[in-house]
């Protein structure tokens, strides 16, 4: 167990067994009768359990106190000093800022009580030697009375251990009335296959769950109490494991992230990291899939490590894909750095300090981690995440390749039906010719008159479209550049050209008609001939 | 009780040696810390 492991045990066991004996006190003044008797006895155990604490702890303080070098109080006392000074200068600004007819709401909230406290600090620690501070420390809470008292009672646990120090046996004891039993009960729990070292804290579980004076009855005549409070040692016992277990698991995620981050870090510091290669991760990254996922996880994890010591510090930053997505590369560059730095930092963090478990949500992550959701963990090897993208990539390569095909396809089958319709009004025009006798200038393409089209295929009428507005455009460009020329408006060359085209289409018809009459004429001849 | 059997039962599980290493090493601020934590549970009981 490390310093800080064992710090954060004991202070908060102190915490709890402050709220246990404030609860217990509230029991016993609201309680009556028989349940007033239960909440004296449990009272009791907590107060007992509180004093062993505080005495178990007493004594190393007191010796660690003993055995500190003049210096190292010295370098304590300034350290103490400045710290104390600078906490008192910021009080005394914020004294100042408030009237003096605000102090009541200052004492209200402990400031100024805080204030008090500091300008003593500052006095003791001003005006004492290292060996004053020094015999301060041990007078501040040992008394030579508490002092022999604590050497008695550690050398006695010291002998027996915890579970068989004087007052707990003599109260244990008692509240059983059967001290046989007791004893026997305790071996059992002890040597038992749960091989419980020490049986002072298992056995208040139970205790501490039945009315006083029922012990006797229920363990005499109820076997399945016994079995009960062994289940619930049990329980609690795998409860831990797993708790341990998802913390490893937790942490050796933790890790693989950290690797990956410092692959990422590596291979942009060495310029070997493709260009694309972080925006595509980047705009890939399926965040909904792997927070959802990973989330549960982490909060899971810190529930269950938060009710196991709630001082646990609660941790979670976020990095989200989508901060990432159409910032330049060196702005993600800077991200990730900034990342790595995190999550090196956490990591020591976590490494030193068990219960400050972290959860971290991260969502830089290829879309294929579906599939690892689908098919369980994989270890988190950057290659194959690099492959998987790689993959993911070359599809759409080829994809795209498939696409291009498919288009130019069909741009060619256009062009042949482009050529078939352009056939067909070359050869309409020439029947025209052949019938007239009059070779046929082509006329600007006028979409009021339009050409007649016969049914075609859907294609041409697309490509119709579009060389219609191309030609349409043309001819806007040409209307106002003869407008330009001529100085006249872009309607009246258009009413122009319409009035040039509407005679010519009188003359086409006239000539048809011509034809026609001609051909009446001609063929009204041959009759008469006949 | 049960984080508190849970907190007791590690702290009693460590040998005298163990403790006794722990504390050597505190520094002085975590023992001012734990002095600190002790005068609050204090009580007149």
């Amino acid at each position: 167990m490390t310093n800080v492991e064992f710090l954060s045990i004991v202070n908060r066991q102190l915490d709890l067994l402050k709220e246990e004996c404030e609860r217990c006190e509230n029991w016993v003044k609201s309680a009556k009768n028989e349940e007033k008797e239960q909440a004296e006895y449990a009272l009791r155990t907590v107060r007992i359990t509180r004093d062993k604490l505080k005495k178990l702890i007493e004594y190393p303080v007191y010796e660690r106190i003993k055995a500190m070098s003049l210096e190292e109080v010295e370098k304590y006392r300034i350290d103490k000093l400045k710290e104390a000074e600078e906490e008192l200068r910021a009080y005394e600004k914020q004294r100042d800022m408030f009237p003096d007819t605000n102090w009541r709401y200052l004492e209200k909230r402990d400031i100024y009580s805080r204030y008090n406290k500091l300008q003593k600090t500052v006095e003791t620690y001003q005006k004492g030697t290292p060996e004053e501070i020094k015999n301060m420390w041990l007078e501040r809470r040992f008394s030579s009375n508490q002092l022999d008292e604590i050497k008695r009672e550690i050398n006695y646990v010291s002998e027996y251990g915890m579970g068989a120090s004087p007052e707990f046996t003599e109260l244990y004891f008692k509240d059983f009335n059967t001290m046989e039993k007791v004893d026997g009960l305790l071996s059992e729990l002890r040597y038992n296959k749960y091989n419980l070292k020490k049986p002072f804290v298992r056995a208040s579980v139970w205790t501490y769950s039945y009315p006083e004076g029922k012990e006797k009855e229920y363990y005499m005549g109820n076997e399945y109490q016994v079995e009960s409070a062994r289940n619930k040692i049990l329980k609690s016992e795998k409860e831990y494991e797993e708790i341990m277990q998802m913390y490893s698991s937790g942490i050796l995620k933790l890790n693989r992230f950290y690797n990956l981050c410092s692959f990422l870090k590596s291979q942009i510091n060495e310029g070997k990291i493709d260009e694309n290669l972080i925006n595509n991760l980047c705009k890939l990254g399926d965040d909904s899939t792997y927070s959802a996922y990973y989330n549960k996880e982490a909060e899971d994890l810190l529930f269950r490590v938060k009710r196991l010591n709630k001082n646990s510090k609660k941790i979670i930053k976020t990095y989200d894909t989508k901060t990432f997505i159409d910032e330049d590369k060196n702005v993600i560059k800077s991200k990730l750095e900034k990342m790595y730095e995190y999550l090196y930092d956490e990591n020591m963090l976590a490494k030193r300090n068990k219960f400050d478990v972290l959860g971290l949500q991260i969502t830089l992550l290829p879309k294929p981690f579906e599939e690892v959701r689908k098919y369980g963990d994989v270890p988190f090897d950057f290659s194959y995440w690099v492959n998987e993208m790689n993959n993911t990539f070359n599809r759409y390569r080829e994809s795209f390749a498939m696409a291009k095909e498919v288009i130019a396809k069909e741009q060619e089958k256009i062009s042949i039906q482009e050529e078939r319709y352009q056939d067909e009004i070359d050869k309409n025009i020439k029947e025209i010719e052949e019938l007239v006798g009059v070779k046929y200038e082509k006329l600007p393409y006028d979409n009021s008159i339009g050409v007649k089209t016969p049914a075609h295929h859907g294609a041409i009428f697309n490509v119709q479209n579009v060389m219609d507005s191309v030609k349409y455009e043309a001819q806007n460009q040409a209307d106002m550049a003869l407008a330009d020329i001529k100085g006249i408006s872009v309607a009246e060359v258009r009413k122009q050209r319409q009035d040039e085209l509407n005679q010519m289409r009188e003359e086409l018809l006239n000539m048809t008609e011509s034809r026609d009459s001609v051909k009446e004429e001609q063929e009204n001849k041959n009759n008469m001939i006949r | 009780m049960n984080d508190v059997e849970n907190g007791m039962e590690k702290i009693l599980s460590l040998s005298n040696e163990e403790l006794e290493k722990i504390f050597s090493q505190l520094s002085m601020e975590e023992i001012d810390d734990l002095l600190t934590k002790l005068d609050e549970v204090d009580s007149n009981d």
